[in-house]
């Protein structure tokens, strides 16, 4: 998923979401998938994945 | 069984569509000329044949001899053989009473029904066996009574003949020579037409040079321009087969030489593990030499596309994108980190997809083999950068780089850059194939060595690169 797409579903029409908001929402999502066998990945530049721990 | 329908020459159908048309022209030209001269003809012989009749008419008159029924023809017999005079034809004449009785004249000359008119009456009659052409004239002073004056056709056939002859046989003569220039003239300017035919049927197959051609019309000129472009094209694809066969035959030597070896030593172990070990050297022998044929194709369909290649809007940020995923899991396995940078918003250039994604291939894959950072920590980054003169398309690694003195050389092929050679992997063809399809696309290769170490190459696009940024596309 893009940092693009992810930035334009969580933004509300008046307001743009910054790329820090959005690192604070991944971070929040990363803690709760914590345990349950999937990972969320930075793909540099591009985005992040979800895919299954190792 | 089928059966070849021979068709006329081109010499012979070109003759037959001017000739046949200009023959009937004058065929219907030269009878309506005939008759309309024929028709004013008759009418002279007609008007003469008339003022005779009406001459005898004007001598009868009321006789004062009752036996001859009331008239009488008041003429001599040599005011009458004055009358019948002609130099060419044979005249005769009578003049009957009302009851068709001969009053004067030639005997039994007389139209076969006598009717009452009011104008005179020509018609063709028979008379001691000869036909004649007659007129009838009907007058009612001082009495009722009918003239018949016939006269043989001698001058009229005679005329006919003679129009006909004065007439048609120069015209039939000038339309002989008019098809013999014709004739000529065609084949003057069919001429280079069957040079070509005799150049290109004597062709050796194995000849593609251009055929000689002499350019009298512009027909000829561009029917020549399109076989000699046509036999370009052709050299140009055998070319490329043949390089391609070539290099194939040439390149493919190393890589089964070494399966062979491999094979060989395994089959002369029993240990399982030699086995296992020489059958993955077998695995990978296997897959580099796919790799370079893989890339030889990519080549030749390269220089084949030259001639056909279409462009269209292509959105750079996509590919680079679609790229990465792509060699995602490959990167994984190698331990390096492949990202991507400027791909946040649209970049358009005018360009192949096709094109694009093989460079992008060629580039991650040429990356990931040789651009490794000797301490484990290698990153690859694929960028899009744009200028408002020039859109670039990197590929950077951190691995040991190319010397400054190579770095000019290694886009061309089979030049490999020092790692590949310590790698033994690859035959230096990538760059080749990127700066192939990047000349195909109108854009530059660029080779410099990336900071603080390791190598980029970039290709760049000049001048018609159309940049959008991300609020004006949609897609």
């Amino acid at each position: 998923m893009s940092k693009r797409v992810l930035s334009d579903k969580l933004s509300g029409f008046d307001e743009a979401l910054g790329d820090n908001a959005l690192e604070a929402f991944i971070s929040r999502l990363r803690k709760k998938l914590a345990d349950s066998g999937a990972v969320i990945r930075t793909l540099r530049g591009i985005g992040y994945v979800l895919e299954e721990q190792a | 069984m089928m059966t070849t329908k021979l068709r006329p020459s081109l010499r012979n159908r070109l003759l037959r569509h001017v000739l046949l048309p200009l023959a009937a022209t004058w065929l219907v030209g030269s009878a309506l000329v005939v008759g309309i001269a024929l028709y004013f003809a008759q009418q002279a012989f007609d008007r003469a044949l008339i003022d005779d009749a009406y001459s005898i008419a004007s001598h009868v008159s009321r006789s004062t001899d009752a036996s001859h029924g009331g008239l009488e023809l008041r003429l001599t017999a040599q005011e009458i053989s004055t009358v019948l005079y002609d130099q060419n034809e044979s005249l005769y004449f009578a003049v009957l009473r009302a009851d068709g009785s001969l009053l004067a004249g030639h005997p039994g000359l007389r139209p076969e029904n006598l009717h009452e008119h009011f104008t005179p009456v020509f018609d063709e009659l028979e008379y001691q066996g000869r036909v004649l052409h007659s007129v009838t004239l009907h007058r009612h002073n001082p009495a009722d009574f009918y003239v018949v004056m016939a006269q043989t056709t001698a001058s009229r056939d005679s005329l006919i003949v003679r129009l006909l002859t004065f007439s048609i046989i120069p015209q039939l003569l000038l339309l002989g020579l008019l098809a013999t220039w014709l004739h000529r003239a065609i084949e003057r300017d069919l001429q280079p037409l069957a040079e070509l035919e005799s150049a290109v049927d004597e062709r050796d197959a194995q000849d593609l040079t251009p055929v000689p051609v002499t350019a009298t019309t512009r027909d000829v000129q561009r029917l020549g321009q399109a076989i000699n472009a046509l036999l370009g094209r052709i050299a140009a694809s055998v070319q490329a087969q043949r390089e391609f066969s070539g290099n194939v035959a040439h390149e493919l030597r190393t890589p089964l030489a070494g399966i062979r070896a491999l094979a060989d030593y395994g089959l002369r172990h029993n240990e399982p593990q030699v086995w296992r070990e020489q059958l993955q050297g077998i695995a990978q022998s296997q897959e580099r030499a796919s790799h370079l044929i893989d890339q030889l194709l990519a080549l030749a369909l390269a220089d084949e596309a030259k001639q056909t290649l279409e462009k269209t809007e292509v959105f750079l940020d996509t590919l680079v994108s679609e790229a990465v995923l792509r060699y995602l899991s490959k990167a994984d396995a190698a331990g390096v980190d492949l990202g991507a940078k400027g791909i946040d918003h649209a970049v358009t250039v005018q360009g192949n997809a096709a094109l694009i994604e093989g460079i992008l291939n060629n580039l991650i894959d040429n990356a990931l083999r040789y651009g490794r950072a000797s301490n484990g920590e290698s990153h690859i980054t694929v960028s899009v950068t744009q200028t408002p003169a020039t859109v670039s398309l990197c590929v950077t690694d951190n691995g040991t780089g190319v010397p400054a003195t190579q770095l000019q050389q290694i886009s061309q092929r089979w030049v490999q850059g020092s790692a590949g050679e310590a790698l033994k992997a690859g035959k230096g063809l990538g760059l080749a194939i990127v700066g192939t399809y990047a000349k195909l696309l109108g854009a530059r290769v660029e080779v410099k060595s990336a900071q603080p170490q390791g190598l980029c190459v970039c290709v760049v696009w000049s001048a018609n690169v159309a940049v959008h940024p991300l609020h004006q596309i949609s897609r």
